[in-house]
């Protein structure tokens, strides 16, 4: 079952000019990062990560400092697979970081290097 | 050196390596206070085409406690952007710079400034312009001129100056990283049975005619203390990056992306230096001050004060008796990790309660000297080191005598220093500096020209 941790946030960072406190990653979105991404560690500029996240898939926010909207196709995004068969994976985007337990989606991930 | 190179990584880093901080009270601005962050260690000023600039990807910080806890209670954040006006030229400047906007100045510098309390974060001023670097009398021929442009009035009071420097921090490095040789006393040194050195010899400034990137700022005293009656402030200095570097990335040559993630960290000068063992290194300057309890057993049990006495047999027997003791240097642990209590020294504290962690602890409450003693407080002048750090305060020297056992009466009046704790010094002071120190703002010297220096 996939789940989420708690977001990376350090005191004293300014807050998303959004003000949403929220990201807008998802599962999907990962899966599809995944598709793009060569080396399945990494993905940028990729289109569709505005796409509804499903309940209980990711995230949290911790953007403070450069907000923005996934629906801008300029955003950069990087996935960070753990190592070892925990499922964790980071998702960086703007001055956010986003744990994710996912342990399918990091076996996926994976699959896309071989 | 004070905190230029002082743990492996950051070595690696120099945009963002903290070298100095400075904290006073300001000697011609008495309601105000001064701090100074330096960067970028050894910047030699002929260091073209592409001379020294902060990193617009490094996020720096001072940070101010007012509370004692360790942890930042106000955080002054400046960002960086450079701007260059032709990108097909190699060139810095294509004729003379006279102005801060000047059109022959290709590649210049911004930065914004956010304050950042519990209550939130507040941009006070954007676009703030940086001044050249000093390359020569043919680019810039009128240096003075620019630098001093580049001082900015702050909304609410003050002013605020971020560019290239003279360095102000004296230190015979060559000598001093040589296996603890201090010229003044070298024919004392065990010299490994070698016999080098027959006689004493004068110190050398390996920092002299070098530049630094400073951010200076000047702010009312009653901007930084929680309230007249706690005018003790803890303040060091911090530079971060994001998490993910990609390099080469698809549509840029680099990406940054991630959480800030502290890199630098300086507060009393050389305690990651010459306190914390190289394998903690790395670690401390991701840490806050808070985290320094971790530290705190060298601080009480400092390695160089083991071996002042082998390194000088027979100068230090004191010393060597008292660390033989194996008892915690509790006057290290005051200077640097908690201020010194009220009662220890007649008419003076900068104690800041319980909570260990290394920051430079500045009782604004103290006037400024109108006659200066670079010993600062060991030397009578309650003002300076380690009552905050002017840019004068021999450091150095001010720390090699108190790890040598000169401060401990402070805390242990049966005990009685070695001669040599009152005279132990790398020959060095303010003299050694080429470029004068200046009485207003931003106080350290002007940067060398590339042209001129080295001579």
């Amino acid at each position: 079952m996939p789940g989420n941790d708690q977001p990376e946030s350090r005191p004293g960072r300014p807050d998303a000019p959004d003000g949403s406190g929220r990201s807008h990653v998802s599962r999907r979105s990962l899966l599809g990062a995944a598709g793009v991404s060569a080396a399945g560690l990494a993905a940028g500029a990729f289109g569709g990560l505005a796409a509804a996240a499903p309940a209980g898939a990711s995230t949290t926010p911790a953007a403070r400092g450069h907000g923005g909207d996934l629906r801008d196709s300029d955003e950069h995004v990087v996935v960070h697979v753990h190592g070892g068969r925990g499922g964790d994976l980071d998702v960086f985007r703007g001055t956010s970081r986003t744990r994710v337990h996912d342990p399918e989606l990091a076996a996926r991930l994976r699959r896309t290097l071989r | 050196m004070s905190s230029h190179r002082e743990a492996p990584e950051i070595s690696k880093d120099p945009v963002a390596d903290s070298t100095d901080l400075y904290a006073f009270v300001s000697p011609d601005q008495p309601d105000t206070v001064t701090l100074i962050a330096n960067y970028i260690p050894l910047e030699e000023p002929p260091g073209g085409p592409n001379f020294y600039e902060f990193g617009d990807d490094v996020l720096y910080e001072i940070n101010i406690d007012t509370n004692g806890d360790g942890d930042a209670d106000i955080s002054y954040q400046f960002s960086f952007t450079t701007k260059v006006r032709n990108p097909n030229t190699f060139l810095y400047n294509t004729a003379p710079i006279l102005s801060l906007n000047s059109g022959s100045w290709n590649r210049r510098q911004f930065y914004t400034i956010t304050r950042v309390t519990d209550a939130g974060s507040e941009v006070i001023v954007r676009d703030l312009a940086c001044p050249p670097c000093n390359i020569g009398p043919l680019s810039t021929p009128h240096y003075d001129k620019l630098a001093a442009e580049a001082v900015h009035a702050l909304p609410g009071g003050g002013q605020v100056f971020a560019g290239q420097r003279a360095e102000g921090f004296y230190v015979d490095l060559g000598s001093i990283f040589d296996l603890g040789n201090l010229r003044p006393f070298e024919e004392l040194h065990n010299q490994f049975g070698m016999h080098v050195f027959t006689q004493p010899a004068p110190g050398v400034n390996d920092t002299n005619q070098k530049n630094v990137h400073s951010i200076a700022l000047q702010v009312p005293t009653s901007a930084l203390v929680a309230s007249s009656t706690t005018p003790v402030i803890g303040v060091w200095t911090a530079a971060s990056r994001q998490n993910v570097r990609l390099a080469g990335a698809a549509d840029a040559q680099r990406l940054d992306i991630g959480p800030w993630t502290q890199v630098s960290r300086l507060g009393n000068p050389l305690f990651n230096e010459v306190i914390v063992p190289m394998g903690s290194k790395d670690q401390w300057n991701a840490l806050p001050p808070s985290s320094d309890k971790n530290f705190a057993s060298h601080v009480a049990n400092p390695e160089l004060a083991a071996l002042l006495p082998i390194l000088y047999p027979n100068v230090f027997p004191s010393l060597a008796a008292l660390v033989a003791s194996g008892k915690p240097r509790a006057d290290l642990e005051a200077i640097l990790l908690t201020g010194i209590p009220s009662g220890i020294v007649p008419g003076f504290t900068n104690f800041t309660g319980t909570v260990q962690a290394d920051m430079l602890r500045l009782n604004t409450s103290i006037a400024p000297s109108s006659s200066p003693n670079i010993l600062g407080v060991i030397g009578g002048d309650l003002a300076g080191f380690p009552n905050g750090r002017r840019v004068f305060d021999d450091v150095v020297t001010i720390e090699l005598r108190a790890i040598a056992g000169l401060t401990y009466p402070l805390v242990d009046s049966s005990f009685t220093p070695d001669g040599a704790a009152s005279k132990v010094t790398d020959g060095l002071t303010p003299s050694s500096v080429k470029a004068p120190f200046l009485s207003t703002f931003p106080y350290l010297g002007v940067a060398y020209d590339g042209f001129h220096n080295p001579s």
